[in-house]
């Protein structure tokens, strides 16, 4: 087989939640642009109907969207029960719902709650239930998105001109729920292996697009190749974690930051 | 200054949670004969009693707080006893989760999760929370949380090798995901309090061994080590006293696996 065939996905099957919050229409793009068959699943109904006819004008079909409140377990056995006869066999799953997180960082204990039981709780039950598909089957690629604060604290310095996005990424548990899948992978990786699938992560840096210009600067200047993330590094990055290309890794948290998080 | 003296906590004021067991009990021991006066939180008062009882016997100065980490009203309530009777809090450490029950494994079930999901993520970051917003006031303080070696790598499953009992339970959700995000959020919330002058740490233990820890256990999880055997009661005070003083005035976001080395093989 040439290599460049092991990064096919033709013939596979694509889940992605949550893919109408940031990294998620790139994701879509890429894994279709790399031959799956895309399927998307979520509470937003009308955000990824959206995003399904963005992608469509862009010559991209989504195969279906299902509807999935995630955080209850009988709404995760639901899911199971419709990929299962919906889309047959479930190849990728890429979890993108890390990005409804708290703003700002004093909350009561409520809001916390709630926050985490929606991405904490849910993502485990979620998991749990897909990938006892994926072990049944005997074959399957999780993907948990994430970004650099996986990796690192923040740095002050680069919010100097930016008080919004400070207040938005400075939230008390955004470390908490970014950081949560680097060793979830490795622990659900355990699990699937024994079943032949994996689970991996990926921490990405910023789209240039989604970030103030002030912000983009001292990012910039911090990382090493000099530049944010672009629609191409999201998508490639994604491809490689689903495809045969990464048969041999699972357990893993690939930083996609340009080097930022080397130095 | 004795470089011996910068481990002292005379005059410190030191809040514990889950403080009157395991290794948490090393913790409040470590924080007493170092001179703080400790504020020991506990959700069980008649066992942190023979805690306190004990530490006051190696001339510590203990009070307990009773303390339920899924009730919001007590978390808040735990502070401010703290903030008023002494007008600060020096030395945070959260060392109090519970353990799910209801499933096993892959297969735990909502319940279970959801308690872990309540006590040991919101819980623990409103009741850190409470106290950030002190230590910020006082423009010090150092917060240690409790990760561990299982916050840092996958689980070995051979360790169980002879309990099939304890395998069941290997590939269990919460614990994994929930030490990950400790050590995560040290590094994030390290940047949010430090121009405060707050430090935020983490220690990151390894298997301790009981009298009641399986034999073959032992030695299936010694070899996995690098220094060939289980944490004892005593291995974690140093590093607690290490975080907790001054002699770590300038170290701030990091996660220590106290291990013996596990997850550097």
């Amino acid at each position: 087989m040439n290599i460049l065939d092991c990064f096919s996905l033709t013939g596979k099957k694509a889940l992605i939640y949550s893919p109408q919050y940031i990294y998620g229409e790139e994701i879509a793009a890429g894994l279709c642009e790399a031959g799956a068959e895309v399927w998307f699943c979520g509470e937003d109904k009308d955000g990824m109907e959206a995003l399904a006819a963005r992608l469509h004008d862009a010559g991209h079909q989504i195969h279906g969207i299902i509807t999935y409140h995630q955080g209850k377990e009988s709404n995760a056995e639901e899911l199971s029960h419709v990929v299962r006869i919906k889309m047959g066999t479930l190849d990728i799953y890429v979890d993108n719902g890390s990005n409804s997180l708290l703003k700002g960082w004093v909350h009561g204990f409520a809001a916390i709650y709630e926050n985490l039981k929606r991405t904490q709780l849910g993502l485990m039950l979620t998991v749990k239930h897909l990938g006892l598909i994926m072990a049944a089957q005997g074959f399957g690629s999780m993907i948990f998105v994430s970004d650099y604060a996986a990796l690192v604290g923040f740095d002050r310095q680069n919010y100097i001109n930016t008080p919004e996005k400070f207040e938005q990424d400075f939230s008390l548990n955004y470390g908490f729920v970014k950081g949560s899948y680097v060793n979830y992978v490795r622990q659900a990786a355990g699990y699937l292996g024994e079943h032949n699938a994996r689970c991996n992560c990926i921490a990405y840096a910023p789209l240039a697009e989604n970030v103030p210009e002030g912000f983009s600067k001292a990012f910039i200047r911090h990382s090493h190749l000099k530049r944010l993330a672009t629609a191409r590094d999201i998508k490639a990055a994604v491809v490689f974690l689903a495809s045969d290309a990464s048969a041999y890794i699972t357990g893993i948290t690939l930083p996609v930051d340009g080097g930022y998080t080397a130095k | 200054m004795n470089t011996l003296d910068l481990f002292s906590l005379k005059g410190k004021i030191a809040l514990i949670t889950g403080g009157r067991a395991m290794y948490g009990k090393g913790a409040s021991i470590a924080l007493v004969d170092a001179g703080a006066r400790l504020y020991l939180a506990s959700h069980s008062v008649d066992s942190a009693k023979d805690t306190a009882l004990e530490l006051r016997e190696r001339g510590g100065m203990v009070d307990i707080i009773e303390f339920h980490q899924e009730d919001p009203q007590s978390i808040q309530k735990m502070v401010d006893l703290v903030v008023k009777k002494e007008g600060r809090i020096d030395v945070f450490v959260n060392a109090s989760r519970v353990i799910p029950r209801n499933g096993v494994g892959w297969f735990q079930e909502e319940s279970g999760l959801d308690w872990s999901v309540r006590v040991n993520s919101a819980g623990f970051l409103y009741m850190t929370m409470l106290v950030g917003e002190q230590m910020i006031r006082q423009k010090s303080g150092s917060i240690i949380n409790f990760g561990s070696m299982m916050g840092l790598v996958g689980v070995e499953k051979h360790n169980y090798d002879g309990h099939p009992e304890m395998a069941a339970g290997a590939y269990s959700h919460d614990y994994a995901l929930n030490k990950s995000a400790i050590t995560a959020w040290t590094r994030h919330a390290a940047s949010y309090y430090g121009k405060y002058g707050v430090r935020v740490n983490t220690l990151c233990p390894g298997g301790l061994a009981s009298d009641r820890t399986p034999e073959r256990f032992i030695e299936n999880y010694s070899k996995h080590t690098q220094l060939g055997r289980l944490a004892n009661d005593s291995d974690i005070k140093g590093a607690v006293l290490f975080l907790a003083s001054e002699a770590s005035a300038y170290i701030t976001g990091l996660s220590i696996p106290v291990d013996g080395g596990y997850v550097s093989i």
